[in-house]
């Protein structure tokens, strides 16, 4: 048996440890403020995880511009250390592990539904690190204490969802939902219940996987019993394709999607004639506040262009939000100490945070955060033409 | 038994220095070393199937999940101490195992891969299925950290990395320990010539069912060590194209049939997508590019090119300084 | 219950076609030239992003097929030259492990070119059949026929012709095919020219059917290895038939069991088979034990 190369072993390890910790990143200003992120930036979700990231440098951006975060007589311009998850929790607890050991207390993120609950325990054992979560919908993420989200939770989708169905008195519903999303099959008991107590039948819960190809065993299934509404629970690529299996099988009945869904990538899967109709049980998104003519979300959408060349995202205004309830609960809490910060999160109005787009419902005693979570109502969209609209009048 | 005795001093030796180590890395460097010694406890073990015995299983990946699913159970939901628990999971994995193995020592070679395979497959699935255990998609939560070392006053992360390198020495010392017995030696015929074997009666059902439970018992137990560490396990963690590949990725990169090999191989393919602080995609390529260079040019893995340059060496050596003749030489 | 028979089992049809279609290349490829191919998947997949791009930038669809087709075959003849001809007398585990890592090269070099948003080519002939028990659409019908067009084309090939004669010799045996004077080398050529034909064809009439994306060739070819041990390493009417077989299968344990459970169902019957015949359904009987 050879002895030296096990010698080799170890100043291997040791070259890969010293090359691990020399690659540390330039040390921050004195007055310099941290905020970590992580997200999907590259990987299978990068088209929702890149914008978010874009979003957030961007307010970073507009807030260092207009003076930076005033905290006691100084002002801090914000940094931004990012880590990209890959929507996947072992990656994301490697993101999370490097980010903390560079330092960063304050963090937002992520999106993916598997990687927050990965993050939840790491984040808890460590009583000086803040986590605004501005993507992921799963139930039972905040904490109230150092975990909140600025993001709608998945009740808030499956409210609406069920405003919907009961206002237009489906009979009977069928369910077809992704089983390897971990927001989605977390809520599907209640959501089941909710629809059967309010009189919408659930005849059929079907399943599938993300990245599948065939639908039709599950949807000659749901077709022969010929239910009012179909909803899928889901991604884009592949509602786009159940949509069109089912037509193909004979389906007449409401499609109701349950997922945000970016026009572009609708279209380049299915026709605009064959989504006419569908309806989406999904809060507004970025696109939608910039069709209306918002001004703080034009004004975003025109900085990520001049900075990333990019298009705004579904969810980029809420990562661009995050950065700013993170400036409104350190400027109240007039410190930068994890503990008075926590504290001034739980304690921030609605009215705290002028520059945030997305509207926020006040809480008991005008709160942004109910342990935790924000109030952010779901709503529903119509695909009219070539993209979603919102539906104003559920009934129709 | 000079170098036997070395055989065992040796990484003792280097087990201590490691753990001298820990207290002077930072809390990033340690959770990445834990991985890596977690994933050469897995590569070591696996290459006692591998390397020595010649068969390719792609099922250990699911078996690392029953370990983890186990020890989940075990101590969260069962309230068992973790030491105790740690071995019973290696237990659990082992009688997983044999079952597996019963059923797929009916056939070899590529068959045999592809039965693994399948059997991986479903054991991935049923991780999602059997949610009322695991947790399903959305995962087991809540699992306790491995309590403190006696005597030693360290943080979670320098106490994660010293229990996952004490389990590696284990690892290290039980694979030397049964590559030296005649088990093991039957596990080398069985790879070289199986019919062969069997001619010369060599009982080759009960080497390699042993090789076999031998790497599922600790794929079981670096399951339960891994998910005590993380605190959390998702199914994604054991599907058979990224944990089952990888684990036969590490033993060929670092050199199938060495024990030493596989603990390289492990740690170079650990670190290297932490050392890469490039876009993933870059990452992944570089992975793959690298794993196809080594097939090219160094199919013998990491041990093969530093036993070519340990030879070289000596070879120079011997050369640079010729065998001095007798005195009685030459006067005939 | 029964009423839905018809339409599962041309489901189960639709769906296994699309597998046999993949796996004809792959077992052609693994059965003479001992190759497993995992990057077979990415060929499919190359030949895939290639027919979109095309009609994207306003190609005819058919005219596209056919450039993508060549676009592959010439990648696969790139690929057997760079990563298996070198190896070729390595271990089968090593030439598993290259195929590997060059899939996970094609794999990344495709997100870096084209990202990875799914995306899905525009069908050549929309519109839906529909009969009393059953509706297929009309390019589901087409993909049928063209698997089936594609087999008899490799059996003529193979039966029929000089190389095919040549092909079948080195697969039966390498040495004695040497001995009678066949060039090994334009054998190796055409058989993974051949195979490379049928993947990249296969994904280029498939990306009007379902969406494009990277990594979309790891389960098509994991279900193609299970295909080839179902059917028989290079048996081509094992690679149709068990095709068709586990496209059934999947279908009707999602339909009637649980869809939940299909993935087990697939894999189950993969342990079954083996369990009771470890030389697969149609494959010869080797003596070991």
């Amino acid at each position: 048996m050879i002895k030296t190369p096990k010698l080799a072993a170890n100043l291997l390890f040791g070259l890969a440890a010293a090359t691990a910790s020399m690659t540390a990143p330039a040390i921050a200003q004195a007055a310099d403020l941290v905020i970590g992120e992580i997200h999907p930036i590259t990987g299978p979700a990068a088209f929702y995880g890149l914008p978010e990231s874009q979003a957030i440098k961007a307010a970073a951006d507009e807030i260092n511009t207009a003076g930076g975060v005033k905290v006691g007589g100084t002002s801090y311009q914000i940094v931004i250390k990012t880590a990209d998850d890959q929507a996947s929790p072992t990656v994301g607890v490697a993101a999370l592990r490097k980010l903390l050991g560079e330092g960063a207390k304050f963090i937002i993120g992520p999106i993916a539904s598997g990687v927050a609950p990965a993050l939840k325990p790491i984040i808890e054992s460590r009583p000086d690190v803040i986590q605004l979560i501005d993507g992921s919908i799963a139930d039972g993420l905040t904490n109230g204490k150092t975990i909140f989200r600025n993001q709608a939770s998945v009740q808030a989708y499956n409210d609406a969802l069920t405003r919907l169905t009961k206002a237009r008195a489906y009979p009977t519903v069928a369910v077809m939902t992704d089983r390897f999303h971990a927001g989605f099959m977390g809520s599907q008991k209640t959501l089941v219940d909710a629809l059967d107590a309010q009189g919408n039948k659930v005849v059929a819960q079907e399943y599938h996987k993300l990245n599948d190809t065939d639908f039709s065993a599950q949807l000659t299934k749901i077709a022969s019993m010929k239910p009012s509404a179909l909803v899928l629970r889901g991604y884009p690529a592949e509602g786009a394709l159940i949509t069109k299996t089912a037509r193909q099988l004979g389906y007449q009945g409401q499609v109701i999607w349950e997922f945000v869904s970016p026009p572009s990538t609708v279209l380049k899967n299915i026709s605009p004639a064959e989504m006419e109709g569908v309806l989406n049980a999904i809060p507004p998104t970025s696109q939608d506040y910039v069709a209306l003519g918002n001004e703080k979300a034009l004004k975003l959408e025109a900085r990520l262009k001049k900075m990333f060349n990019a298009e705004i995202g579904e969810l980029s205004t809420l990562s661009y939000d995050a950065v700013y309830i993170f400036k409104a609960a350190i400027e109240k809490a007039g410190t930068l100490d994890s503990a008075a910060v926590a504290k001034a999160f739980t304690q921030l109005k609605t009215t705290d945070v002028p520059m945030a787009i997305n509207p926020y419902v006040p809480g008991k005693d005008n709160l942004l955060f109910t342990d935790g979570q924000v109030g952010l109502p779901g709503g529903v969209q119509i695909w009219k033409g070539n993209g979603w609209q919102p539906l104003a009048d559920l009934k129709h | 038994m000079h170098s036997r005795t070395r055989c065992y001093l040796i990484p003792t030796a280097l087990l201590a220095a490691a753990c001298a180590a820990t207290p002077f890395l930072n809390d990033y460097v340690r959770y990445v070393a834990t991985l890596a010694a977690i994933w050469a406890v897995l590569a070591v073990s696996f290459d006692v199937l591998l390397g020595y015995t010649g068969y390719l299983s792609l099922a250990h990946g699911a078996l690392f999940g029953v370990g983890a699913y186990a020890g989940g159970l075990l101590t969260s939901r069962a309230g068992w101490n973790f030491w105790l628990a740690l071995p019973v999971c290696g237990l659990i994995a082992m009688v997983a195992g044999i079952i597996v193995a019963l059923l797929a020592f009916r056939t070899k070679g590529l068959y045999f891969a592809v039965l693994t395979l399948g059997i991986g497959l479903i054991g991935h699935q049923m991780f999602f299925v059997a949610e009322d255990w695991t947790g399903g998609v959305v995962g087991f939560v809540g699992i306790p950290s491995p309590p403190a070392l006696p005597l030693l006053t360290l943080d979670p992360a320098g106490n994660n990395l010293i229990i996952s390198l004490l389990l590696l020495w284990v690892t290290y010392l039980a694979a030397g320990v049964f590559v030296h017995s005649p088990l093991g030696a039957a596990s080398l015929a069985i790879r070289e010539d199986v019919v062969l074997a069997q001619a010369l009666g060599i009982r080759i059902a009960a080497a390699r069912m042993t090789a076999f439970a031998f790497s599922a018992f600790f794929a079981g137990t670096a399951g339960a060590l891994f998910a005590a560490i993380s605190n959390f396990v998702a199914p994604e963690s054991f599907a058979v194209m990224t944990t089952g590949f990888q684990m036969v990725v590490l033993v060929v990169v670092g050199g199938m049939g060495t024990l030493w090999g596989p603990i390289l191989g492990a740690i170079l393919l650990t670190t290297l997508p932490e050392t890469l602080r490039v876009a993933s995609n870059y990452s992944l390529l570089a992975y793959g590019v690298l794993l196809l260079g080594f097939m090219l040019f160094a199919p013998s893995g990491i041990a093969g090119l530093l036993k070519k340059a340990w030879r070289a060496r000596q070879t120079r050596a011997a050369v640079a300084a010729p065998v001095a003749r007798p005195a009685t030489e030459g006067v005939r | 219950m029964l009423d839905m028979l018809p339409q599962q089992l041309v489901n189960g049809l639709t769906l296994g076609s699309t597998y046999a279609l993949i796996a004809l290349g792959l077992t052609l490829v693994f059965g003479v030239l001992l190759i497993p191919n995992f990057a077979h998947g990415e060929l499919y997949m190359l030949g895939a992003f290639s027919t979109y791009a095309l009609v994207g930038a306003g190609v005819n669809f058919w005219l596209a097929v056919v450039i993508a087709t060549v676009i592959v075959i010439a990648l696969g003849v790139v690929l057997d030259r760079l990563v298996f001809q070198p190896l070729d007398h390595s271990s089968s585990l090593s030439l598993m492990i290259a195929a590997l890592a060059a899939s996970i090269i094609l794999q990344q070099t495709a997100t870096i070119i084209w990202g990875s948003e799914p995306r899905t080519t525009p069908s050549p002939i929309p519109g839906v059949l529909r009969m009393a028990g059953f509706s297929i659409a009309y390019f589901q019908i087409f993909v049928i026929a063209l698997t089936l067009a594609a087999w008899g084309g490799v059996w003529l090939v193979l039966n029929r012709s000089r190389l095919g004669l040549a092909i079948r010799a080195v697969a039966q045996n390498k040495g004695a095919a040497q001995l009678m004077g066949i060039e090994l080398r334009d054998v190796r050529l055409a058989t993974f020219a051949i195979g490379a034909l049928l993947g990249g064809l296969g994904g280029a009439i498939l990306s009007a059917n379902f969406p494009v994306y990277p990594t979309m060739g790891i389960n098509p070819v994991l279900k193609a290895f299970v295909v080839l041990v179902l059917g028989g390493i290079g048996n081509l009417w094992g690679a149709i038939l068990g095709g068709l077989l586990l496209g059934i299968v999947e279908v009707m344990v999602a339909g009637y069991i649980s869809s939940q459970l299909q993935d087990v169902g697939t894999f189950m019957i993969l342990v079954l088979v083996l369990l009771l015949r470890p030389q697969g359904l149609f494959g010869r009987v080797v003596l070991e034990r």
